[in-house]
């Protein structure tokens, strides 16, 4: 018999939803599209979870408008998550925002997880020192190691691509481009689920000759444009 | 300098395919190895290694089962090496140990890598590596424990570890060979990198201190919830080791089962070596008849997950006593001749000298009777040969299914 009451865990999979709610977010229905695309991307993230029984997934969320600040934090488990509907005003702290993402994976991340997903949603260009973080993001061991994808959403050229394309360093998939509410449903639910999927393969690697993370499948052609155009 | 053992020792070895990979139909990339040395005074070794798994690294699950190969090979060299060459082995510290052994399994670890790619390649299973090193097709950790002297050697490269209770209790580590900074995630150091060597990290605990070890996978540690969770296991075994041996390779394969099962769900590997209460360092080994005096290979049966029960198995009776190495043969002879020439020259200085030399001559008797049959003993070669490596090898892999691989002799 295997021994009596060991405390056997599965390993956390946590993951952080870094979502843009400045001010631009309020037109053209931005916010509501945001809010209705993650609610959406639950169903699909508990499937996800499920066909990865060894992980338990854990999901954040973080905002940046005028300020950076946690939604969601503690992280919850996808069985009980729930999304509370954020609004749009102010600035575009996208630096801060990873700020306090870096603080949870420094400080709270324990060490038999597996590698973090983060999804930055954002349609505009940050406004306070963005590659700060994201230095501190590449230096620390779990950014290092995290599996990042970042949605442009909104027209093309209001979206700071060089930031994103610098958050989505060494990964396999390009930033993608929301133009309108379906690719976000579209992308949140692929990133939410594939990016879960790909982070808990199990697999490992070398320090130096492997990549530091899984890379994602691919990116499913986007679906004929039902929606609003940002 | 005799080399004793703990004649007692208890060794069980056991891995699972890990959950994730049952699902999606890929091979245990685990690999794990345990040599005794029945003929050298019951030294052992084991080894224990785990392939990458991920796309880059392809070829990991064969790495992982070379890994442990070029180990066991490269620490019997090592050891006769130094037994064979005089070295005063009470002197070799960690340091030294290290300096000279991982550079060794390495480059043998490498050599092995290189000649596999190349039979693939001529059976057309291979194509060319391109600009990839074809060693990171084979990407693997490693990590290993043997006897030396009167200490058990650890080292390992990446996120292997082990773990260890005293029998009091008192004395518990939880990372034998400690985490790097990178050892969070799926990355880790491994044998495929360029400097493979500076990674390596060493530690040894003295022989002579009684209690319970488990070197394991990373799928295991990444199963256990804590610290707390890692005694559990520990106490668990150690109790088990001294109460019921005979369960443990059963029970084994069940608790690493659900490990990988209600855990990490990567492959779980773990090997026990329970060090007696009272290690009397005897020379003579105790042994079960039906293996008494042969070499013995110790087979997993092809049923997947079988562990082995070493204890039960492996020990040989060995009355040997143990041979002069050559610096004692080499001062037992030069104390004669200076001997002899102190007697011939006495004896030639005049007859009151030879009273004097009469009282030498009889240390040089006894010495030269010595020095005649450790010369003798070294010259058959019964006793050439055990300063080979030699003895028992259980090598044991999961390459190219989800079965066990059958026994691999290395000689």
């Amino acid at each position: 018999m295997p021994v009596p009451g060991l405390q056997i865990a599965k390993r956390q999979l946590n993951f952080y939803y870094i979502l843009d709610i400045s001010g631009s977010m309020s037109t053209n229905g931005r916010i509501q599209a945001l809010n209705q695309s993650v609610r959406q991307s639950i169903p699909k993230m508990v499937e996800a979870a499920k066909s990865s029984p060894n992980a338990e997934l854990i999901v954040h969320a973080v905002t940046f408008g005028s300020d950076a600040k946690w939604h969601i934090y503690p992280g919850v488990p996808i069985e009980s998550f729930v999304w509370q509907d954020v609004s749009a005003s102010g600035t575009t702290t996208m630096g801060a925002a990873l700020n306090l993402v870096c603080d949870d994976l420094e400080n709270n991340m324990p060490s038999r997880s597996l590698p973090p997903v983060l999804v930055l949603v954002s349609d505009g260009h940050p406004t306070d020192s963005f590659d700060k973080s994201l230095s501190r993001l590449v230096n620390s061991p779990w950014g290092r190691k995290s599996v990042r994808i970042g949605i442009g959403m909104g027209p093309k050229a209001e979206v700071d691509w060089g930031t994103m394309e610098r958050f989505m360093f060494d990964m396999d998939v390009a930033p993608l481009h929301a133009a309108n509410s379906a690719d976000l449903a579209n992308y949140i639910r692929w990133a939410s689920t594939v990016a879960v999927a790909a982070s808990s393969t199990g697999y490992s690697g070398a320090e130096e000759s492997a990549p530091a993370h899984l890379g994602a499948p691919p990116i499913p052609p986007t679906v004929i444009d039902f929606g609003d155009v940002f | 300098m005799t080399l004793s053992i703990a004649s007692r020792v208890r060794i069980y070895a056991q891995s699972v395919v890990g959950n994730t990979h049952v699902h999606r139909n890929i091979p245990n990339q685990d690999s794990h190895a345990v040599f005794i040395d029945d003929v050298n005074d019951g030294q052992w070794i084991v080894a224990i290694a785990d392939g990458h798994g991920s796309n880059i690294h392809h070829l990991s699950n064969i790495g992982s089962s070379l890994a442990v190969q070029a180990c066991l090979q490269e620490i019997q060299k090592f050891k006769s090496k130094i037994i064979g060459s005089n070295l005063v082995t009470d002197n070799y510290s960690i340091d030294d140990i290290k300096d000279q052994l991982a550079p060794l399994i390495v480059e043998r670890w490498r050599a092995l890598a290189e000649h596999d790619f190349n039979e693939r390649r001529f059976q057309g299973l291979s194509d060319d590596p391109g600009n990839i090193p074809l060693h990171v097709f084979y990407g693997t950790t490693l990590a290993f424990a043997f006897r030396f002297n009167s200490d058990i050697i650890l080292g390992s490269i990446g996120d292997t570890d082990g773990f260890w209770r005293s029998t009091s209790g008192l004395n518990r580590h939880h990372s034998l060979l400690g985490e790097s900074i990178i050892d969070v995630g799926e990355e880790t150091y491994s044998m495929c990198q360029k400097n493979a060597t500076n990674y390596f990290k060493f530690n040894s605990i003295p022989a002579s201190i009684s209690g319970t070890m488990i070197l394991a996978t990373d799928g295991v540690k990444k199963s256990l919830s804590g610290e707390h969770a890692i005694d559990q296991l520990l106490d668990y075994y150690h109790h088990m080791c001294e109460s019921d041996p005979e369960s443990i390779s059963g029970d084994l394969q069940a608790q690493l089962t659900a490990l990988t099962t209600e855990g990490s769900g990567d492959d779980c590997t773990a090997i026990i070596i329970h060090l007696p209460e009272d290690p009397s360092h005897k020379e003579e080994i105790t042994t079960s008849d039906k293996v008494k005096g042969e070499t013995t290979y110790f087979h997993s049966s092809g049923d997947e997950n079988k562990g082995i029960d070493l204890h039960d198995q492996q020990t040989a009776t060995s009355k040997k006593k143990s041979p002069l190495l050559p610096d004692q043969l080499i001062l037992v002879l030069v104390i004669s001749i200076v001997n002899m020439v102190t007697v011939l020259t006495l004896n030639h200085m005049g007859p009151d000298f030879k009273r004097v030399a009469q009282d030498i001559a009889k240390l040089p008797a006894s010495l030269t009777l010595k020095a005649q049959s450790c010369i003798r003993a070294a010259m058959k070669p019964q006793n050439i040969q055990e300063r080979r490596p030699s003895g028992n090898l259980n090598y044991q892999s999961y390459p190219e299914n989800q079965k066990r691989e059958p026994v691999t002799q290395l000689r």
